[in-house]
């Protein structure tokens, strides 16, 4: 019988053995869950993701701190994120005073009483030869029927260029255009005070009071009218070319950039959270099983050694363990992490950074599991039937592998599916303080939390919380069942 | 010499004890636990040779010195290795043709080679079987360590005969067994298989029935006799027991403190002690006449066993000693001879020789 087959019949009783349990069931569903959805990310998730996630201009369209779209059920005022992809509109084409006029007009429906968080236009237009410049400018018509004028008009000169790249995220002329509109609000707000968030006075009514030397607005739901005048001084071309320019171009869009986002919201930056919880799933995996393997393989291999031969080989490894218990972990790690952070700057830093806090938390975590082992150890070499197995003739090897392991393979199963989830936690307590390589580990997710968000913000805290829950609920199940397989008399 | 299978010579085992900083500070010499402290015996073939003596006396300790579990301070123990051994010990280790000493280092395929003929039951059934193991893997273990039988279906064979011939029927109903599911009785027999099953010529017997229910003593001791018979064995058996001794021995050692003070047949030694200890101990032995129970036994020894880290000066018993001399303190008895095949080591039988 190969050793092969062999592996293969005690993995299917082992299996066998835990699906009898319904601890051991719940524990394999979630284990096959957590691998699948950790492989599926793994295979999906791009390879500098974590440059992307930190510093990624993705994440500008997003709204910021917005709640999920299900929280709407909850009682949330959520307004969609609306975009139009303006190269499929069709535009009323004009000539005024030699300019060729695209006019657009967009109908947006506001039906929540909250405001939008923003407005957006981009464009990416190769335009033809002969345009001399180019000018965007936004009318909003509120369903009041108040017209907004300009609250959005950029030039692009195009003498020596014909590509128009524009990105208007937060356009500068949008506090002008709200204060020439509503020519009142300068007695009461600052210029500063109306560009925290023009949006208000955009989508709202506004009304004011002489006595309290204030303005209220309130959300305005309806019909809003965009009207989008795209104009070029032209010479030599046909309104025709420039049209078939827009309509081929490689974006020409208006976004208005709703409060409530995806499945599992966003944070201060407009980060999709799901996607940061999905590819936390391998990275949490990783770290826990990785430094808990690791960790418990050495500490029952120095346990064992230190126990087992004894002398100077066993002085030496409990005075180093003494030694690794006396250093502080949490200073080390962030001594450590600290000079990495300062050391690399170059794209292998998030790498680099995960790789030593790997080798520093093994390094640190084995030392606990060597004592126990040890001690173990001694107690069962000295067990009479490890004499009588000595009395037949068998090797020190056979004695360890036959009779000691087995012995302290509760104690190793336990203590594996105990520092597994105690790694992931570990790691995010490194996060929370500050330690950050940069890939979103659900640790680094609360951390900014605690940084950037309020108690409030329950879609940005409770979910990584309830993932590492999760994960640890599913080792600590699997250790019970794993308990009964391998104590025989805890079996009948 | 042909039909001795065991020579011990003056076999000793110190266990040191830890010293304080400030005994090693003072120079102090290091102290020793004298558990066995120079004896001598030889062991017949086919014979059962037996040491008896109090607990702390040092009897399990030689034992465990002849089947090699630990490592001796000092002596010889010359062993005549069977036929089948013979081959796989080099030349060089083999004196007078046939005998090994057992003690100090040896090579480890000649220590291997020795386990194959040298076994031992120990005294705690409960202790010796691995809980966590099968009856029928216990029992595998010495063949796979040996590799004898190439095949499973070849092992399992040798293990059904094993556990038959130790009376456990039917052997399938035992080997898919944990030890935690058979009885005390049940388990010395796998423990007997176990030393059994490698077909030794010595057993070391360690007290193997002290820890049983007294219902199932003569069983098993008549299970060891039985075995003899059947194989070319020699048992060394150790007990505290008189009457299992009786039952069961040729010739018996006595030992007191690390000390071999009477030796020779069991008849004549129990019936016919010669060392106030031996004395003492026959005395102590119940008496299952009922007539007798009434009397109040006269106990000649007083006191309790001394510490083996603090052996008294002479003989080691004078302190207990009814008859103790002003010798007795001062200088230790040499072994005589009483009658032929009995000797004794006490100043009472050895007046004439000592010098005064």
């Amino acid at each position: 019988m190969s050793l092969l087959s062999k592996m293969y019949e005690s993995w299917s009783w082992i299996r066998k053995e835990i699906l009898s349990q319904v601890s051991g069931k719940v524990a394999f569903v979630l284990l096959i869950a957590l691998i699948v959805v950790s492989v599926y990310a793994a295979i999906l998730m791009p390879p500098d993701y974590a440059k992307y996630w930190d510093v990624g201009s993705k994440w500008v369209d997003n709204p910021y701190n917005a709640p999920p779209e299900w929280a709407s059920y909850l009682g949330y005022v959520c307004v969609p994120q609306t975009f139009y992809d303006l190269r499929t509109v069709k535009p009323g084409v004009s000539e005024v005073s030699g300019r060729v006029v695209f006019t657009y007009n967009i109908t947006y429906d506001l039906s929540a009483r909250d405001y939008p968080q923003g407005l957006r236009i981009r464009a990416n237009i190769v335009v033809p030869q002969g345009v001399r410049n180019a000018r965007i400018r936004v009318d909003i018509i509120k369903p009041d029927g108040a017209r907004l004028p300009a609250i959005i008009d950029t030039y692009v000169d195009l003498t020596n260029t014909s590509l128009i790249d524009l990105n208007l995220d937060k356009p500068e002329g949008i506090v002008t255009a709200v204060m020439s509109a509503y020519r009142d609000l300068v007695k009461f707000l600052s210029v500063e005070e109306i560009s925290i968030f023009p949006m208000k006075y955009i989508f709202g009514n506004l009304s004011y009071s002489e006595t309290l030397k204030k303005v209220e607005t309130t959300p305005l739901p309806g019909r809003y009218m965009f009207v989008i005048d795209f104009s070029f001084r032209v010479f030599n071309v046909q309104p025709q070319e420039i049209l078939r320019a827009v309509e081929k171009s490689k974006e020409f869009s208006l976004l208005i950039k709703g409060t409530c986002y995806g499945l599992m919201g966003t944070d201060y930056k407009g980060r999709d959270l799901a996607e940061g919880l999905f590819y936390g799933f391998p990275i949490a995996l990783a770290i826990g099983l990785l430094v808990a393997l690791a960790s418990t393989a050495i500490g029952v291999v120095a346990g064992l050694v230190s126990g087992y031969y004894g002398g100077f080989i066993d002085e030496l490894i409990q005075r180093t363990v003494d030694v690794m218990g006396s250093i502080p972990l949490l200073p080390i790690l962030i001594l450590i992490a600290q000079s990495i952070a300062k050391t690399y700057t170059g794209e292998d830093k998030p790498i680099v950074m995960l790789t030593a806090i790997f080798a520093v938390l093994i390094a640190f975590s084995w030392g606990g599991l060597a004592i126990i082992i040890r001690s173990m150890t001694l107690s069962i070499k000295s067990e009479l039937y490890v004499e009588a197995a000595k009395a037949v003739g068998a090797s020190n090897l056979r004695i360890i592998s036959k009779h000691i392991l087995p012995q302290i393979v509760p104690y190793i199963a336990a203590s594996l599916v105990y520092s597994t989830p105690n790694a992931i936690l570990t790691e995010a307590g490194l996060s929370v303080l500050g330690i950050r390589h940069g890939y979103p580990t659900w640790g680094n997710i609360l951390s900014e939390a605690r940084q950037n968000g309020t108690i409030s913000q329950w879609w940005w805290i409770l979910p990584p919380g309830f993932l590492i829950a999760i994960v640890s609920l599913t080792f600590v199940l699997l250790g019970l069942a794993l308990e009964k397989v391998v104590e025989p008399k805890l079996r009948r | 010499m042909s039909n001795v299978k065991l020579e011990v010579n003056d076999l000793r085992k110190y266990f040191p004890i830890r010293r304080g900083l400030t005994e090693v500070l003072s120079g102090k010499p290091p102290r020793y636990v004298r558990a066995v402290d120079g004896i001598s015996f030889e062991v017949i073939d086919g014979e059962i040779f037996c040491l008896v003596g109090e607990s702390g006396c040092g009897k399990t300790t030689a034992g465990r010195l002849i089947a090699r579990l630990i490592e001796a301070t000092g002596g010889k123990a010359m062993y005549r290795v069977s036929k089948n051994v013979k081959e796989m010990i080099p030349e060089g280790l083999l004196v007078n043709g046939d005998y090994v000493n057992l003690l100090g280092k040896l090579p480890g395929s000649v220590d291997k080679a020795l386990r194959l003929d040298i076994q031992i039951i120990f005294q705690d059934p409960y202790g010796s079987l691995n809980p966590r193991m099968t009856i029928g893997s216990i029992l595998e273990e010495p063949l796979i360590i040996h590799s004898i039988g190439s095949t499973k279906e070849e092992r399992q064979e040798i293990i059904y005969r094993a556990l038959s011939e130790v009376k456990l029927n039917p052997p399938e109903e035992f080997v898919e067994r944990y030890p935690h599911m058979i009885s005390g009785g049940q388990r010395q027999r796998v423990a007997i298989a176990r030393a059994m099953i490698l077909n030794p010529s010595l057993v070391v017997a360690d007290e193997p029935v002290s820890m049983l229910d007294v219902s199932i003593r003569a069983e098993i001791l008549q299970l060891m006799l039985d075995l003899k018979a059947l194989r070319n064995l020699s048992y060394i058996f150790i007990t505290h027991d008189l009457a299992v001794a009786n039952y069961i021995c040729g010739r018996i050692a006595v030992m007191y403190l690390g000390k071999i003070v009477e030796l020779g047949p069991s008849d004549k030694v129990i019936n016919n002690p010669k060392h106030p200890y031996t004395i003492a101990l026959v005395s102590a032995v119940p008496e299952p006449d009922p007539s007798n129970r009434t009397k109040i036994r006269e106990v000649p020894i007083k006191g309790e066993i001394p510490s083996a880290a603090a052996i008294p000066s002479g003989c080691r018993l004078h302190p207990r000693c009814p008859y103790a001399m002003d010798i007795c303190k001062v200088k230790e008895p040499p072994m005589i001879e009483v009658e032929p095949g009995h000797q004794v080591a006490c100043w009472l039988h050895t007046k004439e020789s000592a010098p005064s």
